[in-house]
C-alpha cells in the first residue's frame, strides 16, 4: 500500500513539473507582458521605461534562464512576487484558497449526494413519473449554459425572492463574529455552490440511474432475492454499492473540474477565491500569479485524482489484485 | 408409503405479458429427500419454472397465468410478497449456474453469507460465525476461515459453487432448487459438487429440484425425471423407467446425446502441420501455465487436448495462434520456427490457423449482422466485394445454417446457431488448422452431438486438422485421432485414444474418467478396460 502511494505520488510530481513548465511557456507566449501593462497603467508608452521595468522584473533574460530561476524558487515553495501588487504570490493564494475550497467542496458534496439520491430514486422507480421528472431535470441542467443558470439563479433567488445574497462572502458592514459569521458565510455560499453543482449533479443522477438499472439485472441481485432479502436492502447493499464504482471514477474527474471551473462561478458571484484572482491576473499579465494559481489548481486536480485512484482500491477489491 | 410432497406444482402456465404461452400445464412434485430432475434443452422453459416457483420471474415480461404452486400444501401464488420472501432462503433455496455472477463481486463472502441470517432474523446456536464455518466445512472447503474473508474473485469456480451451496443450506431448507449448478464447471468439479449436494440432501432430508440438460447428470443423481420440451412436459417418471424405456422419441434423443464411451483406435501417420517444441509460459504472479509442452498436430487429424480448467490447454492454443507469446520454446510450421520470424511473417503463417471460442455469444459482435461478420473476414482474405454475399451464403451452407440467417443479428440466434456462425467465420479465412477451444462446453448435450458431426464433416470435406480442446474425455475419445492429457501446465499422457484411455491408464486419466457423470448407465471404464490392448505412452 505504502509503495503504491509513493509511486503514484512520484508519477504525479512529474506531471506537475510538466504543468508548471507548460504554463510558464504558454503565459509568456501571449502578447504583451507585465512591464507593458504597468507602463500603460502609469500612462507611459516610453520604450526605455518599459525596458527598464523588464530588466527590473528579470523579464529581459532568456526564457530558459527565467524558467530555471522560477523552478529553483518553486523548489523552496516560493511562487515569486506579484508584479502588480508587489506581494508574495504564495500569500495572495493562501488568503483566497479557503474560499475556493469551501465553494468547490460544497458544490462537490451537494452534487454527489443529491445526484446519487436522484439517480437512486429514478432507478428504483424506473419508468414511473418520478423517474421521468428526474430524467427531464437532469437533461435540463446538463444542457443549460452555466452562466445562464447562474444569472437566472441570482435574478430569482436574490433579486426577486431575496432569499440569498448574490455576491461576496459576507454581509458588508454587519460585523458578525463567531457562529453568526459562519452562518452568514454559509448563507452567501448557497447560491454559488448550488449553481456550480447542478451540472455535475445531473451527470451523477444519469450515471447512477444507468449503472443501477444494469446492476439490478445481475445474477447476484436475483440470488439475493432468492435468499429472501428485503428489496430495499438489496437496492442499498447490493445494487447501489456495486453501482458506485463508476461514480467514484467520475467523482475524481469532477472534483478537479469543480476547482478549475470556479473561475467562472467566482466571477459571476464576486466570490473572492483563486479563480477570480486568476481572472484579474490574466488581464494584467501578472505572470507569477497566473502560474501560481495554475499550479495550485492543477495540484488540487491531480490530488483529487490520486485520492480517487487510491480510494478505488477500497471500493473495488478486484483492482487490488490486479 | 406415500409421503406428502414438499412441492406440488399443478397445471402451471407462464405467459409472456400480453402474448404467447411459454410454459404450459406443468405438473410435478418433490417429496422430502427426493431428487427430481427437470431435463430439457435451452429454451425449453426449465429455468422459467424454477423462477416461477421462487417468484423471481421478471415481472414486466412474464407472469404465471394459471395453475398452483403448492408448498407443504399452501399455494404460493396466493401468498403475499412478504410471506414469500419469508420462505425464500429459509425454506426454499436456490443455486444458480454461474457461481461467479451469483455472488456480489465487491463484497466479502462473510458479508454475503451473513445476509442469509440477517434477512430472516435467525441467530443460530453458537453464533453466526461458527455456523458459517461449520457449513463451509460441510461443503468440503479446506480453509473456511480464509474463504469467509475472501472476495468471490479470489475463489475458483468450484469453491464459489460450494459457497453458494453452503449459503443455500444454511437455514436447513425443505426444498433446494438447483438451476444447472454444474454446467459451468469441470467434469471433476462437477462430480464433486453433485456428490456434495447428495450428501447434504441425505444429512438434511432436503427435497431437490435439479435442472439440467445432461442426461449423464440425470442418471447420476435423479430419483425421478421430468422431460421438458418447448415449455411442455414430454414425459415423467422414475429414473429407471425413463432411462430403460423412454416412451417419447424426444427423451430417447436426449439420452442418445450423452457421448458414448468408445475410444477410437485412432492413429495417423501424416506429416506434422504444426508442432510445439518445449513451450514454456509463466504468468505474472508466478503461476506456471505451460511447462515444457511439446506436441505435434498432424495433417488432417483431430488432436484432443484434455484437462481441467487451469491445466494450460487454452494457453497452449493461444500460444499457437499468437494471442499469447510463450516465454521460451518454439512453434514449428513448414519446418521453420515461427516464434523467431518477424511479426508480419508470423502473422501470415498464423493466418492458416483459426480459432473457435467457448462462448459464441461473447465471440460475436452483437451489433453486426451475421452477413457482415462473415464478410469482414472474407474481405481481409481478399474476397472481391461483389462476391462477398455469395461466399458468405456458401459458408452458411457449409455449417448447415439456414441462408436466411445472413440478415439476422446474433441475439436472434440460438446458442448452437451462434457457434455455427463462429465456425463459419473461422472457415472464411480458409484455414488448414481449426482450433476449437471448449467450443462445445457452453452448448446443450443434444446440440453438442450435432456439432461433433459437423466438425467431423468439415474435417473430411476441407481436409482440416482440428485441435480440439475439451474437458470431456468422452468427446475426445469419440472423435480424436490422438489425445494429449494436460495437468498443471504439463503433459501427463499422450497417444491414441485407445492407448491413453484404456488399460494401464495414468492415475490422473483414471481420476478424470471416474468423474464422468452417469457411469452406471453410460459406462466409461468398462468398455475400454474390456478391450484391454492399450499402450500408454508418456
Amino acid at each position: 500500500m505504502l509503495k503504491t502511494v509513493v509511486s503514484e505520488t512520484a508519477k504525479r510530481l512529474v506531471v506537475i513539473l510538466f504543468v508548471v513548465t507548460g504554463a510558464f511557456l504558454l503565459v509568456r507566449a501571449a502578447p504583451g507582458d507585465p512591464a507593458a501593462f504597468m507602463a500603460g497603467e502609469a500612462g507611459s508608452g516610453d520604450p526605455a521605461f518599459i525596458a527598464h521595468l523588464r530588466a527590473q522584473m528579470g523579464l529581459d533574460r532568456p526564457l530558459p534562464v527565467q524558467l530555471g530561476y522560477y523552478l529553483r524558487d518553486l523548489a523552496a515553495l516560493d511562487l515569486g512576487q506579484s508584479y502588480r501588487e508587489g506581494r508574495p504570490v504564495f500569500d495572495m493564494i493562501a488568503e483566497r484558497l479557503p474560499n475556493t475550497l469551501a465553494l468547490a467542496g460544497a458544490a462537490f458534496l451537494l452534487a454527489l449526494v443529491m445526484g446519487t439520491a436522484a439517480g437512486f430514486l429514478a432507478a428504483i422507480h424506473r419508468g414511473r413519473l418520478i423517474d421521468r421528472l428526474i430524467s427531464i431535470g437532469s437533461v435540463l441542467f446538463f444542457s443549460s449554459p452555466y452562466y445562464w443558470v447562474a444569472l437566472m439563479a441570482i435574478l430569482l433567488f436574490s433579486g426577486k425572492l431575496g432569499w440569498f445574497p448574490s455576491h461576496g462572502t459576507q454581509t458588508i458592514g454587519a460585523g458578525y463574529t463567531g457562529m453568526r459569521a459562519l452562518a452568514d458565510y454559509l448563507h452567501h455560499l448557497v447560491l454559488p455552490a448550488t449553481a456550480s453543482a447542478l451540472f455535475s449533479m445531473a451527470i451523477y443522477a444519469r450515471l447512477v440511474r444507468a449503472s443501477m438499472i444494469e446492476t439490478a439485472n445481475a445474477l447476484f441481485v436475483k440470488a439475493a432475492h432468492a435468499r429472501g432479502m428485503a428489496p430495499v436492502w438489496i437496492w442499498l447493499r447490493h445494487v447501489l454499492r456495486t453501482s458506485l464504482l463508476p461514480i467514484t471514477t467520475m467523482a475524481g474527474v469532477q472534483a478537479g473540474q469543480l476547482v478549475a471551473g470556479t473561475i467562472l462561478t467566482e466571477t459571476v458571484f464576486a466570490w473572492p477565491g483563486i479563480g477570480r484572482l486568476m481572472y484579474e491576473a490574466l488581464g494584467a499579465r501578472d505572470y507569477n500569479v497566473v502560474i501560481g494559481v495554475f499550479l495550485v489548481t492543477s495540484m488540487i486536480v491531480i490530488l483529487s485524482n490520486l485520492v480517487v485512484d487510491l480510494l478505488y482500491r477500497f471500493v473495488d477489491p478486484r483492482t487490488r489484485a490486479a | 408409503m406415500m409421503t406428502d410432497p414438499i412441492l406440488d406444482v399443478r397445471d402451471l402456465c407462464v405467459d409472456l405479458r400480453g402474448g404467447s404461452r411459454i410454459v404450459e400445464d406443468i405438473s410435478l412434485s418433490v417429496t422430502p429427500g427426493q431428487t427430481v430432475c427437470l431435463v430439457g434443452e435451452s429454451g425449453s422453459g426449465k429455468s422459467m419454472i424454477a423462477n416461477a416457483i421462487m417468484d423471481l420471474l421478471p415481472g414486466s415480461l412474464l407472469a404465471v397465468s394459471r395453475g398452483q404452486i403448492r408448498f407443504h400444501g399452501a399455494d404460493l401464488r396466493l401468498c403475499g410478497h412478504r410471506a414469500l420472501r419469508e420462505l425464500r432462503g429459509r425454506r426454499i433455496s436456490m443455486i444458480f449456474q454461474d457461481p461467479m455472477s451469483a455472488l456480489n463481486p465487491v463484497r466479502r463472502i462473510r458479508t454475503q453469507f451473513d445476509e442469509v441470517f440477517s434477512a430472516h432474523g435467525v441467530e443460530p446456536e453458537g453464533g453466526r460465525e461458527a455456523r458459517m464455518l461449520e457449513l463451509l466445512e460441510l461443503a468440503h472447503l479446506p480453509t473456511p476461515r480464509r474463504i469467509l474473508d475472501a472476495f468471490p474473485f479470489e475463489l475458483s469456480g468450484g469453491q464459489r459453487q460450494r459457497v453458494m451451496i453452503s449459503m443455500a443450506m444454511a437455514l436447513n431448507p425443505d426444498l433446494l432448487i438447483a438451476d444447472e449448478p454444474t454446467t459451468a464447471l469441470d467434469v471433476t468439479t462437477q462430480a464433486q459438487i453433485l456428490q456434495l449436494i447428495a450428501e447434504l440432501q441425505r444429512a438434511f432430508g432436503t427435497g431437490v429440484l435439479f435442472i439440467t440438460h445432461d442426461f449423464g447428470v440425470v442418471a447420476e443423481i435423479a430419483d425421478r425425471v421430468v422431460v421438458l420440451r418447448h415449455g411442455k412436459i414430454v414425459e415423467q417418471g422414475p429414473l429407471d423407467e425413463i432411462l430403460r424405456a423412454p416412451r417419447a422419441a424426444y427423451t430417447r434423443t436426449l439420452i442418445d446425446a450423452v457421448p458414448a464411451w468408445n475410444p477410437r483406435a485412432g492413429g495417423l501417420s501424416t506429416p506434422a502441420l504444426v508442432s510445439a517444441r518445449a513451450l514454456g509460459k509463466v504468468f505474472k504472479g508466478g503461476a506456471t501455465a505451460l511447462d515444457e509442452v511439446s506436441m505435434d498436430l498432424l495433417a488432417g487429424e483431430t488432436l484432443g487436448i484434455v484437462g481441467e480448467s487451469g491445466s494450460g490447454k487454452s494457453t497452449l492454443a493461444k500460444c499457437l495462434i499468437g494471442l499469447e507469446e510463450p516465454d521460451h520454446g518454439g512453434i514449428v510450421m513448414d519446418g521453420t520456427d515461427i516464434t523467431a520470424l518477424p511479426a508480419a511473417q508470423k502473422r501470415l503463417r498464423r493466418h492458416r490457423m483459426q480459432m473457435v471460442f467457448q462462448d459464441p455469444t461473447a465471440a460475436l459482435n452483437p451489433r453486426h449482422m451475421i452477413g457482415r461478420t462473415l464478410a469482414d473476414v472474407l474481405k481481409v482474405n481478399g474476397c472481391a466485394r461483389p462476391d462477398l454475399r455469395a461466399r458468405a451464403l456458401a459458408l452458411l451452407d457449409d455449417v448447415r445454417l439456414d441462408r436466411r440467417l445472413i440478415d439476422r443479428f446474433p441475439h436472434e440466434l440460438s446458442g448452437g446457431q451462434r457457434q455455427r456462425v463462429c465456425i463459419a467465420r473461422a472457415l472464411a479465412a480458409n484455414p488448414e488448422v481449426l482450433i476449437a477451444d471448449e467450443a462445445l462446453s457452453a452448448l446443450d448435450v443434444s446440440v453438442q452431438k450435432q456439432m461433433l458431426a459437423l466438425f467431423q464433416d468439415l474435417k473430411e470435406a476441407r481436409d482440416l486438422a482440428i485441435l480440439f480442446i475439451t474437458h470431456d474425455l468422452r468427446v475426445a475419445a469419440e472423435i480424436c485421432d490422438h489425445v494429449v492429457v494436460m495437468r498443471h501446465g504439463g503433459v501427463v499422457a499422450r497417444g491414441t485414444p485407445e492407448a491413453v484411455l484404456a488399460a494401464g491408464r495414468h492415475p490422473y486419466v483414471e481420476e478424470l474418467l471416474a468423474a464422468i457423470p452417469g457411469q452406471d448407465w453410460f459406462p466409461a471404464g468398462g468398455a475400454a478396460a474390456a478391450r484391454g490392448a492399450g499402450r500408454c505412452a508418456i
